[in-house]
């Protein structure tokens, strides 16, 4: 055997032990962390498909937030469609009610005034706002209001555009009805009514005190009605499937989050038994080769001389 | 008997002498660099035997001839080899740890990420001011982010080529030394102790310089060495063996940090030493200068891509968006001849494009004159001096002479959030369409922004009207002009910086309005336009992949470069651990050495002894 240089040989038997050391201190702060991963150059691959994965669920929780809005605004509109419905088939009661021969003109004056107020509740439905202050059936205009009276007296839709768009999984999905797929729009080369037309219609019809004038406009504002209340439905159909979509992409993202939260913790979490294990094993070592060095560092044969 | 006598006493002092170096060897036993001597012992010639001398019967004795060091030229060389590649990458895994944390603890990546996130928060509340005003936090952040990150890494920079500085400084001072040792070893006669300790010195001098930087070393008759940089017959010479080292310098040059040759006269580049913490420092300087270059690319990408974004948008009062960021900064030089230590501070106003060529500012008997680079532009003054929105503040304490080189800078370091309110962010899409509820027909008009497109000259808004199958008029909305026919089969329809297309499942009677966003819009087909930029591709993928990439190259360099540490220091401790069990002293040895000795000398008195004996015999015999 070659003789061993003294300086070498301890030196040799400390660096042995500083690097057990170093490397206890090591699974030590893995432990205490509890990832595997915790800078880039611990596996670099892992880190940047950590870094992507978090990103991926940020992404996700922030769809997820426009997707509650959205889902509030068209909740808050699927509410109003209902108290309009509700108005809407009152009126067609109100209208078949008037359109009875038998009733006087005091009776069909009451009913007029009944459909006016309505009119009113009905107006003030259409312009109702969501949480973030929004007109429901504005569309893109900021603030409302979503109806003014024309020179006539009857409400037109002042918004333009549409509702704000919810991107989710790939693609679009409007957060909202504009007015007109709800209400109708006026038009006097076609003579398709609103429902704010209707409305002004049936009131004038149930003054009207030529029966025969009268029994035609009534048979109209029936006839609108009806068209009304289909209308009225196939809104809220509209609205029930975009809030279904939401529903389903905000599933999908809940779902999307869980899968993240596995893969995340599978690529960056720690075994925490193989570690405890291994830093058991390594006190061990770090143990036995503190009292062999102690030992062996001790003999010498200089305590012979003498 | 006086041979005997002689003999003995020639013992005593040889073993003595012996004891001597092994006491040396004791006492020296830790001391770094020390190498392990023993006596050569050697028997003296004795006369030729010729008629005139006395045939020598009795033996020559014994005399000390040199002492030697235990010296392995190439089991030395090979340590030194290890420690320098060892030193190297030690350095390189140094540096790159705190690239890497700089970077990571940037996060760049993550505050961009959020600037998208707060993106899409923005399209579903495009009128809350709430979350506008953390959309342009987000902006904010993004940009500091890329900022704090190159200021950060230009700092990490200056101190790599401080420490490369220090370094070829040390090396230098190693050389001097070198070939001080150089000299005093040729005027030394070998074998004795000083030429020993001068051995000693200079291979302590060798170990270092080669820790610093890969050499190979020659060694001619006395000890006197030559010294080259890296190995070779074309290898730079560092040390001659007689006369003055030539100095070596460092310099972060544009095209990457390099060592140069000489650096006070006649300054030569060299190739990137092999080994050594130098070359260590330069490869860190070089990986720093890539990351600091990734990080200006990317910062310049993603400024161009927000702000081509914002500006392709409307804001809350209608106007179409400005610039999100702006990217360009000015960047102070204080000139190398200045006396004074005036402050200089800069504002750029915010839109202002600062001349390309950059400025100088210089200060007179009493005044400041700033003058754009190439003279076309300047003004005089005392107080805050402003030229092309640029405004230069001056502290006291320039001296007259003093001079400052402005000059732009883009990137990283010029990127910063513009001062916009929140109603100027544009967040709703510049055109506005929408169908009638009575349409037949699906689909709705769709708008695309083409600055060059010249086609229907009036104003919008407009009202399309499909008159035809495939036909459709596009009407003033309040005349019913006829502003012109077109094609309702999906192909687009030039306007003026913008062309539409109306859909092909639209049937007659139709309508559509297509018009201009105004002011106080909800429309967020801005915001919602800022996912497409987010997955839009460049040369490393999207922004944030690119930023991914970066980090990973960062961190399998250096993962890498631990690895090579950790085989370094293997190597490196099995090569010394090599070189020093022969140069190194072993205590048990010189133990046992030391009772051999002490028996030798014992029995060389004993001589002596034995001859005083035979003395008082033969003096016994005369009484």
């Amino acid at each position: 055997m070659n003789p061993v240089s003294s300086r070498s040989g301890h030196a040799g038997a400390v660096q042995r032990l500083v690097r057990l050391g170093s490397e206890i201190s090591e699974t030590q702060a893995q432990i205490s962390l509890a990832k595997r991963v915790v800078t880039p150059d611990d596996d670099p691959v892992a880190f940047v498909r950590a870094a992507t994965l978090r990103r991926a669920d940020l992404a996700s929780t922030a769809t997820g937030r426009a997707i509650d809005s959205a889902d509030r605004r068209l909740s808050a509109t699927d509410t109003a469609l209902d108290s309009i419905t509700s108005i809407v088939q009152r009126l067609r009661e109100l209208a078949l009610q008037g359109a009875n021969g038998t009733l006087n003109a005091g009776d069909r004056l009451l009913i007029s005034e009944e459909v006016g107020e309505l009119a009113e509740a009905f107006s003030g439905l259409a312009e109702a706002r969501g949480a973030d202050g929004e007109p429901l059936f504005g569309g893109a205009a900021h603030g409302g209001p979503a109806y003014a009276p024309d020179a006539a007296g009857v409400l037109q839709w002042q918004g333009y555009g549409q509702a704000p768009m919810v991107a989710a999984g790939g693609g679009l999905i409007a957060g909202g009805i504009e007015g007109p797929q709800a209400f109708g729009s006026s038009d006097a080369v076609t003579g398709r009514e609103s429902i704010f037309d209707t409305f002004a219609n049936l009131g004038k019809a149930l003054v009207e005190p030529n029966p025969i004038v009268r029994a035609a406009a009534m048979d109209g504002a029936i006839g609108q009605i009806d068209g009304h209340v289909t209308r009225l439905a196939d809104a809220r159909a509209i609205v029930g499937a975009r809030q279904s979509r939401l529903g389903t992409e905000g599933e999908r993202i809940t779902r999307e989050k869980l899968t993240t939260a596995v893969d995340l913790s599978r690529l960056e979490d720690l075994d925490m038994s193989e570690a405890i294990a291994r830093m058991q094993r390594l006190l061990t070592i770090l143990e036995a080769a503190q009292a062999s060095f102690a030992r062996t560092a001790s003999l010498s044969l200089w305590d012979k001389l003498g | 008997m006086m041979d005997l006598l002689a003999l003995g006493s020639a013992g005593v002092r040889a073993f003595q002498a012996a004891l001597a170096v092994t006491g040396d060897n004791v006492a020296n036993a830790d001391t770094p660099g020390y190498v392990r001597r023993s006596l050569i012992l050697s028997t003296p010639q004795t006369g030729p035997g010729g008629p005139i001398d006395r045939e020598n019967f009795s033996g020559a004795g014994v005399r000390t001839d040199s002492i030697a060091r235990a010296a392995d030229a190439l089991k030395t060389n090979a340590a030194r080899v290890a420690s320098g590649d060892h030193a190297r990458f030690a350095v390189r895994s140094d540096w790159l740890q705190r690239l890497q944390s700089l970077v990571t603890n940037a996060d760049t990546g993550g505050r961009v990420g959020a600037f998208f996130d707060a993106g899409n928060d923005l399209a579903s509340a495009p009128t809350s001011l709430g979350a506008r005003a953390l959309f342009l936090s987000a902006a904010d952040s993004a940009a500091g982010g890329f900022r704090g990150l190159g200021a950060d890494m230009d700092a990490l920079s200056a101190d790599i080529a401080k420490a490369a500085k220090d370094t070829a400084r040390t090396i230098n001072s190693l050389t001097s030394a070198l070939a001080r040792v150089n000299s005093e070893l040729r005027r030394t006669q070998s074998g004795g102790t000083a030429a020993n300790g001068l051995l000693d010195s200079r291979d302590r001098l060798l170990d270092e310089l080669s820790g610093l930087v890969r050499i190979s070393v020659s060694e001619s008759i006395k000890g006197a060495v030559t010294v080259k940089l890296g190995t070779g017959a074309a290898a730079a010479l560092l040390v001659p063996e007689t006369g003055s080292p030539v100095q070596i310098g460092f310099r972060d040059a544009p095209a990457g940090a390099e060592i140069i040759l000489g650096p006070d006269h006649d300054p030569t580049p060299l190739r990137l030493p092999a080994s050594g913490r130098l070359s260590g420092l330069i490869e860190a300087a070089r990986s720093v200068t890539a990351m600091r270059q990734d990080n200006d690319l990317l910062a310049n990408r993603f400024a161009v891509a927000a702000n081509d974004w914002h500006q392709g948008g409307t804001d809350a009062l209608g106007d179409r968006g400005a610039t999100l960021f702006s990217v360009t900064t000015l960047e102070v030089t204080a000139g190398r001849a200045n006396a004074g230590s005036a402050a200089i501070d800069i504002t750029i106003d915010d839109g202002a494009a600062p001349f390309a060529g950059g400025y100088r500012l210089i200060r007179g008997l009493s005044d400041f004159t700033l003058e754009r680079a190439d003279g076309s532009a300047s003004i005089t003054g005392t107080g805050p001096l402003v030229l092309d929105g640029v405004t230069v503040r001056t502290s006291a304490g320039a001296a007259t002479g003093d001079a400052w080189a402005l000059s732009p800078r883009g990137g990283a370091a010029g990127l910063s959030l513009r001062p916009l309110g929140p109603e100027r962010l544009a967040v709703a899409a510049p055109y506005v369409t929408d169908a009638s509820d009575a349409n037949l027909g699906s689909g709705g008009l769709r708008v695309v922004a083409d600055p060059a497109a010249a086609g229907i000259a009036a104003p919008l808004p407009w009202r399309v009207v499909i008159t035809a199958p495939g036909l459709a008029d596009v009407l003033d909305p309040v005349s019913g002009a006829v502003l012109a026919t077109v094609p309702a089969d999906g192909s687009l329809i030039a306007g003026t910086g913008f062309a539409f297309a109306i859909p092909a499942g639209a049937v007659t009677g139709d309508t559509f309005r297509l018009m201009q966003t105004g002011a106080g819009s909800s429309d967020n087909g801005n915001a919602l336009a800022l996912a497409q930029r987010r997955s839009n591709d460049g040369p490393d993928g999207t922004l944030e992949e690119s930023h991914d990439a970066g980090v990973a190259r960062i961190g399998s360099a250096l993962a890498e470069t631990d690895r090579l540490v950790q085989a370094a220091l293997a190597v490196k401790d099995d090569t010394a651990r090599a070189a020093d069990d022969v140069t190194g002293v072993d205590l048990e040895r010189e133990a046992a050495e030391l009772t051999r000795l002490q028996v030798a000398y014992r029995a060389n008195a004993q001589v002596i002894a034995t001859a005083r004996d035979l003395f008082d015999t033969l003096l016994g015999l005369r009484q």
